[in-house]
Parts: structure tokens; C-alpha cells; sequence
């Protein structure tokens, strides 16, 4: 009979290296991705929003604290996103945001992130038709 | 079988409910951002209250998450300098007795729309 001991030692260290932290990495990666794509979603609302609202002054000032609130609320560096507005001079135009979001391909727990890749959304806000200068 | 065998597949079991713990933790996470900016978004309307970001939050986050976990689930609204801002304190079990749990704080804000 083959002598067995250290059989288990053995399986339980291949489980737990192919099987378990494969499935950990994966699961605190996607909430990341998840995260950060909503985090996108909010800053391009919020910026679009403070832009159509500070029509027609085109100061950037605010804009950029809505990012850094934004982003200090969901805890993304700022680093991460890259934000453009355009703002259309007339009534009825637009104010467009877009805001580029990296994200961690695998996100590893007390270690850090590996790899990236980025993801893009854009959200307009109508300038009222009658809004006053 | 040996006693080797049992303690190995007991321990891959706990480590296998830490890793659903993590998920389930993770994902009430997300629930409580989502509930926090349903709540402010509810309140920028002009005219918007505290009360209304406060009652949609609360919808929300019971829409998403019952029981013990969202007992733990704490949210509150305020409107201050015409800045609306929602505040959760989480407190979320661990699933394995003599682990602590998770807690945390969790923040969404917006600017509360003027008049014209």
C-alpha cells in the first residue's frame, strides 16, 4: 500500500492555491470594477449638473471640487479619473461631461492591483431654454 | 479517513464562508452607495428636504438588503450651504464566530439645485 502521509498537507495547499485564492482575488475584484464604474456614472452627472449650472460663467474651479468630492466619497484617487466637460454657448446646447475611469484588472487584498484597463461614460445635461445670463 | 482529512475539509469550509462573507459584505457595500445617491439625487430638486433624501434611502437600502445585515445599516440626511449629503454607518457581522465584523462609513453628496 503506498505510505499516504502528508497526502492532505498536500491537497489542501494545491485547494487552496489553485482553488481559493483564485475565487477571493475574483470576488474583491468585480466589486471594484462595479464600484468604480458607478463612482464614473455619479462624477459625470455631478460635474455635467455643476457645468450646466454655472452657465455661462465657464470657471473650472467648481467642477473640479465636485471630482474631488466625488471621488474622496468613493474612494478613488483622483489620479484615476480623467474628467472633460464641454459646455455649449448657447440655450438649449449641452453640458457634456465625460470621465475615464481606471480599473484594477485584479485587485489583490492587503497586497494591491495588477493590471488596468479604463472605462468611459459621458452623461449631458440640458441648458434650460430660457435660463438667464 | 483520518482526523488529518476531517480538520482539512473543516478548515477549506471556513475558509470557503470567509470568501462568502467577503461577497456578501462587498456587496452590501454597494447597496449602501447605491441607497446613499438614490437619497441625495431625491433631495436636489429645489424644494428637495432632508426628510425626502432620508425616506428614499431607507426605501432603497430595504429594497436591497434585509434581515441582520440591514439592521446594521444606519442613514442619515442633511442639507447644509445648499449641499445635500447622505451618511451611512455600517456594521456588518462576520459569519464566522470570534471574527470581527466590518464596519465602516460610507458618504454621497450633491449640490442642491437653486432657482433659476
Amino acid at each position: 500500500m503506498t505510505n499516504r502521509r502528508g497526502f492532505v498537507a498536500v491537497e489542501l495547499v494545491a485547494a487552496v492555491a489553485l482553488l481559493l485564492v483564485p475565487t477571493v482575488v475574483l470576488v474583491a475584484s468585480i466589486p471594484v470594477w462595479s464600484e468604480r464604474r458607478h463612482a464614473a456614472t455619479v462624477v459625470a452627472r455631478e460635474t455635467a449638473r455643476t457645468a450646466a449650472a454655472g452657465w455661462p460663467a465657464t470657471d473650472g474651479g467648481a467642477v473640479d471640487r465636485v471630482v474631488a468630492s466625488v471621488a474622496d466619497d468613493y474612494g478613488v484617487p483622483e489620479g484615476d479619473l480623467a474628467v472633460g466637460v464641454a459646455v455649449d454657448d448657447n440655450r438649449g446646447g449641452q453640458a457634456v461631461a465625460r470621465v475615464t475611469v481606471v480599473m484594477p484588472a485584479l485587485h489583490l487584498p492587503l497586497i494591491g492591483d495588477a493590471g488596468a484597463w479604463s472605462w468611459t461614460t459621458t452623461y449631458a445635461v440640458r441648458i434650460d431654454d430660457y435660463r438667464s445670463r | 479517513m483520518s482526523l488529518q482529512y476531517v480538520a482539512a475539509s473543516a478548515l477549506a469550509l471556513v475558509l470557503l464562508v470567509m470568501a462568502a462573507n467577503l461577497l456578501v459584505d462587498l456587496y452590501v457595500r454597494a447597496a449602501v452607495r447605491d441607497a446613499l445617491d438614490e437619497g441625495v439625487r431625491a433631495a436636489v430638486p429645489l424644494g428637495g428636504t432632508a426628510a425626502d433624501c432620508t425616506a428614499r434611502a431607507d426605501d432603497t437600502i430595504q429594497g436591497l438588503v434585509r434581515g441582520d445585515l440591514g439592521h446594521g445599516v444606519a442613514l442619515r440626511c442633511a442639507i447644509t450651504g445648499g449641499v445635500v449629503t447622505a451618511d451611512a454607518d455600517v456594521v456588518l457581522p462576520a459569519f464566522v464566530a470570534g471574527l470581527p465584523g466590518w464596519s465602516f462609513r460610507l458618504r454621497a453628496e450633491a449640490e442642491q439645485e437653486g432657482p433659476p
